[in-house]
């Protein structure tokens, strides 16, 4: 049997638009997008859109920290935020001491990430930290509106507010009952959050939204 | 409709719209904003509910909620106030806790047989006459009596929703306390949530008499609300009631269909005070009303509430009521003030002026009712130096003595309370930090007082915020000493003096429980049950703590009231539950088992196969599945079984401790069956271990079991300061067993790896890449067949099945279920663990002991081995066979027997396709063990089948299928 590329899927059926040299294509209309919340009385919808196609990385374990300092990136401090990394064109998130996530600025560019990630894979030390599979365990999803942190009050037991949680907060919480780390983005420039959570719930997660969303 | 009072009577209702209803099957016309119980008394329809007990009529005392005497069924909903509830058109309501109807309840005869039913008395009546006279007689007849209102189980799904809210401060409370409170907060820039439960804001504003003149506090009123509204820091929730204070300000504010979880860093508790009703005998009577009530019925609701009526005037707010009934054009028959001597000069002057009879130094010593007691037609006054009495004709009595804090939140957060005996009141103190008390739950009564403390309340939560804010001087409180009147509470000789409204509770029944020798408060409540009813005591706590502190010769002070705790009012089960969501989980491939027809069956939160095809035909579809892997080739989607990665030098000492056989010495490239054990011995989960690197292991777990696997190993990796990072990866691989004599031809087909016995010999593991997709894969299986399990990361898992089922399908492969493979382990003699064991099942038990490396110097649960193995065996599991012939079937849980004794019990069982008989495993006593042996089963009809004991390794016991 002949090896073709084999294609890959996101659990709402989205696919990985993997190019053969492994870079990943830029955001684009094909991007599943949901409105959870519809647009009415003046006020905006709350949209949202599923990244679990697009790369990111992750490394966790002893000498992770070091690791990174090697290749002159500053570490977020403290736990539980974001740094940009401008040189790199990457965004660091720090989920505990020895923990990282690492997402590219433009979810769509992500050949930065992959240099990051084959300089991680080829380095011989002893310790480097341990691939998280976070692209693999965790679905991303993006929820943005100008109200979405109301809406998110609704199954988030944590004040999502714009002038309570700052742009790259980082929370480590509950959504729709399920473990979930929120990261503050703002990615569409809107009030906006990055949700991870377990990848097997995505069909779940998504459906229990809409369902919040559906008054 | 009997006409309202004018303008400006009837701040709530709208005048232009009547609505019609239904009580009771009779036609009643109300008006927008009339409450059921407002609409119904402007008609003259003052019978509401009957009693608890004794069935006794019962109309509106409160106005606010606060009493059970409202109760009614609305539609299919118990338990509606009907004081609060908002009339709609068309509503239909009817009376619950009545036998026959409302106006003729035949239960209504049990008044006249209170002296059978003294307080406590069903803790020692129902045991006779005869024996099991209780269960026979007494409970079918107390079940039916029993309850409010009937549930409809047939309501259409509400929709409830939560909402976690987050505040620099929370006012609990729309009054002038409130109000204050809420607006100087905000404008020291604190961001404010304002909750009352009212449909206004206003508090006593809205209906109370004040100082100033009606049309000074109307100004204030508006005032106040205008700034309230015009303020960006300040959010409102009317109908709205802070129904609990929990840890760290955590208050849930509940509305009709929404509850609210609220965090606020300062909680200003501005929740009011009770007025407090007044025992004397037939003090129930419809017409028989608080003070404060009166005045809501007037001024919100414009409804003249009597005719002729008696004020009993124990403060001060009972002469206003009396000035507002004169105006309302009632006429007032009398005052009745039980003080010596006239405190309240200005307001009785102006009130002899317009003819009212004043008569000091007297009480209500009782009140006669018109037929059948539906309402109220005299008092009878005495004078407390005179020796004789007078009956005067009414149809209101309306009472104003006292007030109780409304302290129920106060006291949840730690607040305590105590009884000032120079204002005859409770009064709170050692409010807990970040929670302050203002208004007259704070003992503030005079308005400017009140508006003052609200003020500086809200000043000093915004102060601890740490924003700037006035200071703030509350003015002396002449009011304070004048709200509130202790009685002496001597009960009538005829009873019927309730203290109690909601469980039928008179004095005698208090003082009964202290004789009894129940002295403390906490033991009168729990053997009279006051306290207990809806209104937990809103209008019985006072009254009781006076009575047991009289009978039993100490202060109020002393007795305090029960324990207070959360929730303060009712709240439905659907507020509770919210929006119902289950959780799922899906594996990689779950949209081609439902493409391909698999029946779908929750195993925990995932969805998996149960197998494949039409419902109707299970039994042999299950059967086709089972031969399919014994003949051909099948594949099993495993990706819900648990995954943790093990990395780092110490993986394989963490592996060897947790679990029972030896991980460090295990080659890479080998994999090794796990067995977990307890500190206790029990088995309590099973996977296997793929030694990837040195120091990388992958280790399976059971899917159910993977989440408490991977707890303890994080647990135990700290406690014995192991350098090993663990990973729980369960969600993130894909993972498909492959399994059939067929199973090595379609991975050659697939293409990639080489599968070989030499390249990948039984348990052997292996990294590569199988159709192009990453993969781990292991030469391990569970039916017993030459099997390959392949793990790939889950965003492959399609691409990966597809791949397979493509290059098998010329070899005939086809997926199968659970149910097929719950067969072919047992065939084969493995276990479920949870199934097969269970909270005490050791290994040597299961005949696990193969799995225990007992040389290893630790391994947990190795000790508890050692030491059960020096006792007699208990049990053991053991395989049996039955012929398929067999007239009933044996199934799991059902009981073996030994001389008509349960000895043990069936765990799996199966008609095996292949074997062609019924197999199955049990539990036996271990002297019962011996293979060969015969042992009775007992079937679910009760029939005794005979079953052989063999060994549990039914198929293929050599193990040459798998090995090849």
């Amino acid at each position: 049997m002949a090896l073709l590329a084999a294609s890959r899927r996101t659990p709402l059926g989205d696919v990985y638009a993997e190019h053969s040299d492994g870079v990943l294509s830029s955001i684009d209309t094909t991007l599943i997008r949901t409105t959870v919340v519809p647009e009415s009385h003046g006020e905006g919808p709350i949209e949202l859109l599923d990244l679990t196609r697009y790369a990111r990385f992750g490394i966790k374990g002893k000498g992770a920290s070091d690791w990174l300092r090697s290749k002159a990136i500053a570490l977020p401090e403290p736990v539980n935020t974001l740094a940009p990394v401008a040189s790199r064109k990457l965004d660091l998130v720090r989920l505990g001491a020895e923990d990282y996530l690492v997402l590219p600025q433009s979810v769509g560019q992500s050949a930065s990430l992959a240099a990051l990630r084959s300089a991680w894979e080829s380095d011989g030390r002893e310790r480097k930290g341990f691939n998280a599979w976070r692209e693999e365990v965790w679905a991303w999803f993006h929820i943005h509106g100008a109200n979405v942190a109301d809406f998110l009050a609704k199954t988030c037991p944590v004040d999502l507010n714009a002038d309570r949680l700052p742009l790259r907060s980082v929370v480590q919480t509950r959504v729709a009952q399920l473990d979930c780390i929120l990261v503050r983005t703002d990615r569409t420039n809107d009030h906006g959050f990055d949700l991870f959570f377990d990848v097997a719930s995505a069909n779940f997660m998504m459906s229990s939204l809409k369902e919040l969303g559906a008054a | 409709m009997i006409p309202r009072l004018p303008l400006p009577y009837g701040t709530r209702i709208d005048r232009s719209q009547v609505l019609t209803f239904k009580f009771e099957g009779r036609t009643f016309r109300g008006l927008s904003g009339d409450t059921l119980a407002s609409a119904l008394v402007a008609s003259g329809q003052w019978l509401i509910s009957r009693s608890f007990k004794y069935h006794r009529p019962r109309s509106v005392m409160t106005m606010a909620g606060q009493d059970a005497n409202t109760l009614v069924q609305v539609a299919g909903e118990p338990n509606v106030l009907a004081d609060v509830h908002p009339l709609r058109e068309g509503l239909e309501a009817t009376a619950q806790n009545v036998n026959g109807s409302l106006e003729k309840d035949r239960d209504a005869l049990l008044d006249r047989l209170g002296r059978f039913m003294p307080v406590g008395f069903y803790y020692r009546t129902f045991f006779g006459p005869g024996k099991n006279s209780w269960l026979r007689l007494w409970e079918p007849l107390i079940r039916k009596k029993a309850g409010l209102g009937k549930v409809d189980t047939s309501a259409p799904r509400a929709r409830y929703e939560k909402q976690n809210l987050f505040y620099d401060v929370l006012v609990v409370g729309g009054g002038p306390a409130g109000i204050s409170a809420a607006i100087e907060a905000a404008d020291a820039c604190a961001r404010v949530l304002l909750v009352d439960e009212n449909p206004e804001l206003g508090g006593s504003l809205t209906y109370a008499r004040f100082d100033d003149k009606p049309e000074a506090t109307a100004l204030l009123l508006r005032d106040l609300r205008q700034q309230i509204k015009a303020h960006p820091g300040i959010k409102v929730f009317t109908n709205a009631v802070a129904n609990g204070w929990y840890a760290d300000n955590w208050i849930p504010v509940i509305t009709a269909d929404r509850l609210y979880k609220v965090r606020a860093k300062e909680v200003i508790l501005c929740t009011g005070s009770l007025d407090q009703p007044v025992p004397f005998r037939n003090n129930d009577l419809p017409g028989i009303v608080l003070g404060s009530a009166v005045q809501r019925l007037m001024r919100h609701y414009a409804v003249k509430p009597g005719r002729r009526a008696v004020v009993f005037a124990g403060n001060r707010d009972g002469y206003r009521v009396a000035l507002d009934l004169v105006e309302a054009g009632v006429e007032v028959a009398a005052i009745v003030d039980p003080r010596a001597s006239q405190q309240h000069t200005s307001f009785a002057a102006q009130l002899e002026t317009k003819g009212v009879r004043i008569i000091l130094n007297a009480g209500i010593a009782e009140a006669a009712g018109t037929a059948g007691n539906k309402h109220l037609k005299a008092a009878r006054i005495t004078r407390a130096d005179a020796d004789t009495s007078e009956w005067i004709d009414c149809d209101l009595v309306s009472v104003s003595c006292a007030y109780t804090p409304t302290y129920q939140l106060a006291l949840q957060a730690g607040a305590k309370l105590s009884y000032d005996d120079g204002t005859a009141q409770f009064t709170l103190t050692n409010a807990p930090a970040h929670l302050t008390l203002a208004g007259s739950v704070a003992g503030n009564f005079s308005l400017p007082s009140v508006l003052a403390a609200g003020r500086k309340a809200g000043g000093n939560a915004a102060q601890t915020l740490g924003l700037a804010s006035r200071e703030i001087e509350v003015p002396e409180d002449e009011e304070r000493s004048l709200s509130s009147l202790e009685l002496p509470l001597v009960g009538h000789s005829k009873g019927r003096d309730f203290v109690d409204f909601d469980e039928d509770l008179q004095v005698k029944d208090i003082e009964n429980a202290v004789r009894t020798g129940y002295d403390e408060l906490e033991l009168v409540k729990r053997f009279s049950t006051v306290g207990m009813g809806p209104s937990q005591g809103r209008h019985s706590a006072l009254a009781t703590a006076r009575i047991v502190a009289h009978a039993t010769k100490r202060k109020v002070a002393d007795i305090g009231v029960t324990t207070s705790r959360p929730p303060f009012g009712p709240e439905k089960l659907g507020l509770l539950a919210g929006i119902q969501q289950s959780r799922y989980r899906y594996t990689s491939v779950h949209h081609r088992h439902v493409e391909a027809g698999a029946k779908m069956t929750p195993v925990g939160a995932w969805w998996r196969p149960l197998y494949y095809g039409d419902q109707r035909s299970a039994d042999a579809l299950i059967v086709d599945e089972v031969n399919l892997v014994r003949q051909r080739v099948g594949i099993l989607d495993v990706s819900t079984l648990g995954k943790i990665e093990l990395r780092g030098p110490d993986a394989g000492l963490l592996l060897d401790r947790f679990c029972s056989m030896n991980y460090a010495k295990q080659p890479v490239g080998r994999v090794r069956y796990c067995l977990t054990l307890n500190e206790m011995g029990t088995v309590i989960d099973d996977g296997v271990a793929f030694r990837v690197a040195e120091d990388h292991y992958y280790v399976t777990a059971t899917t159910g079991g993977v989440d408490r696997i991977y707890a303890d190993m994080c647990w135990q990796n700290v406690q014995w300061g192991l350098d090993v990072d663990i990973h729980n990866v369960t969600a993130g691989f894909a993972a498909f067993n492959l399994t059939g004599p067929l199973a090595r031809q379609v991975l050659e087909a697939a293409g990639g790896m080489d599968v070989s016995s030499e390249g990948l010999p039984f348990l052997g593991g292996r990294t590569g890449r199988v159709a192009n997709c990453p993969v781990r894969i292991m030469r391990i299986g569970y039916s017993g067949e030459l099997s390959f399990e392949l793990h790939t990361p889950q965003s492959y898992g399609e691409a990966l099945w597809d791949a397979l089922m493509e290059a098998g399908k010329p070899l005939g492969l086809r997926p199968y279920g659970l149910e097929a493979s719950r067969i072919l382990r047992l065939e084969k003699g493995h276990i479920i663990i949870g199934q097969d064991t269970d909270a005490v099942s050791t290994a040597d038990e299961l005949g696990m002991a193969w799995a225990l490396a007992m040389k290893k110097p630790f391994f947990i649960g190795k000790r508890s081995t050692e030491l059960l193995r020096r006792l007699p065996a208990r049990r053991r599991l053991v395989g049996f066979e039955l012929p398929a012939s067999e007239q009933d079937r044996p199934d799991e849980a059902c009981l073996i027997l030994e001389q008509g004794e349960a000895v043990g019990h069936v765990t799996s069982t199966c008609l095996s396709p292949t074997l062609g008989k019924w197999i199955g495993l049990a539990f036996v006593p271990a002297d019962l063990a011996e293979q060969g042996r015969t042992m009775l089963i007992k079937t679910r009809k009760g029939a005794q089948l005979r079953a052989r004991i063999v060994s549990p390794h039914f198929f293929d016991p050599e193990n040459k299928r798998q090995e090849i």
